[in-house]
């Protein structure tokens, strides 16, 4: 059953590649969503799907290479790369907090919102530090990622410089917008790994500051 | 022997054996500095999840040796895989996000609007920055 689970997503994945426009993840996301309650896979899912969770993890760390590679366009243009990240970071922190308060959200769930452009397991980790949901955490992570994912064609046309529409992108929608930034344009794609990882080490750095001073 | 009626010969079998094991083995080194970076973040009570710290690790690493940089086939396939690695955690999504209740349209709108909003800064605020400092302006 497990085994099964693993092969179905795999096997939709690899589907929802052909599917033109859409980002796989959603396609695929979609097609489980539906499948997997169907074929009463719940339980047998997450073991199933385990492996897939933890190459998670190294897959972090493989962010060092673009962000190594990129590292003198990321140091020529420093000064605005930093100044969007930094801005965008708490521009989502703050964006949270106060969209979360004015529809009436409890400041627990608040708390598992604020960290969610950071990366999911980031998001998580940092949320669980917060004293908040980290499962809530990692699917508003992945859920805004794959919305910002579903905006990138708009956010390239509209931002012109690829290189600015990654940033946005890697602060924003995470490891899904990584992807699809990588996809759409190269530079967009190393801007928007080296934005994601800073992103997640700002969002860390700035959210246990910043969520008390708008919450208290 | 033949892969799906195309002839292989042996001396391609040894390339294709050698370049799986540079792929397990330098997925092995990723996997130690998300580790190494587990400990060094319970080590020094980090605010910040341990494989980021790996990330800060290997890019330290690669300045000093820059060649290692071609000795890591496996970090660009799992880049452009991450977003399979996220499918299970979408799918595990609907689970906390329907135990929300009433309470999930408002975090759908929430996340939305945060995810807009950062965008939208991130990029504008590197325009601006990048216009302020360009000396031909």
């Amino acid at each position: 059953m497990a085994l099964l689970a693993l092969a179905l997503t795999l096997g939709v994945w690899f589907l929802a590649l052909r599917v033109p426009r859409i980002p796989p993840i959603v396609t695929t996301a979609v097609v489980l969503a539906v499948l997997v309650p169907a074929l009463h896979l719940q339980r047998a899912y997450g073991t199933g799907t385990e492996p897939l969770v933890l190459l998670l993890a190294p897959a972090v760390v493989a962010l060092a290479l673009p962000l190594y590679r990129e590292r003198l366009t990321l140091l020529r243009s420093l000064a605005p790369s930093l100044v969007g990240i930094v801005a965008g970071s708490a521009a989502a922190l703050v964006a949270a907090a106060f969209v979360g308060r004015a529809f009436g959200l409890s400041d627990t769930v608040i708390r598992a919102l604020a960290p969610r452009t950071a990366t999911s397991p980031v998001a998580a980790s940092i949320a669980s530090t917060l004293g908040a949901d980290p499962h809530l955490a990692a699917a508003a992570a992945v859920a805004g990622g794959v919305l910002g994912a579903l905006l990138a064609p708009l956010a390239l046309r509209l931002a012109g410089d690829p290189r600015h529409t990654g940033l946005g992108l890697g602060v924003a929608a995470n490891g899904v917008g990584t992807a699809r930034a990588a996809a759409l344009h190269p530079q967009a794609g190393a801007s928007a790994a080296a934005a994601m990882a800073l992103n997640a080490l700002i969002t860390a750095l700035l959210a246990p500051l910043l969520l008390p001073l708008v919450l208290h | 022997m033949a892969v799906f009626g195309i002839p292989y010969p042996k001396k391609f079998r040894l390339r294709a054996l050698r370049t799986v094991a540079i792929s397990a083995a330098s997925l092995g080194v990723l996997a130690a500095l998300a580790l190494a970076g587990d400990a060094l973040a319970a080590v020094g009570h980090l605010p910040l999840p341990g494989p980021l710290l790996g990330t800060v690790l290997l890019v330290a690493w690669l300045c000093a040796r820059p060649a290692d940089a071609l000795r890591l086939p496996a970090a660009d396939w799992l880049i452009r895989l991450m977003p399979l690695l996220f499918v299970p955690l979408l799918v595990e999504a609907v689970a906390p996000l329907r135990a929300l209740g009433h309470a999930l349209p408002a975090v759908a709108v929430t996340v939305c609007v945060a995810t807009v909003v950062s965008l939208a800064v991130t990029v504008f605020a590197a325009r601006l920055t990048s216009w302020l400092s360009s000396p031909s302006r």
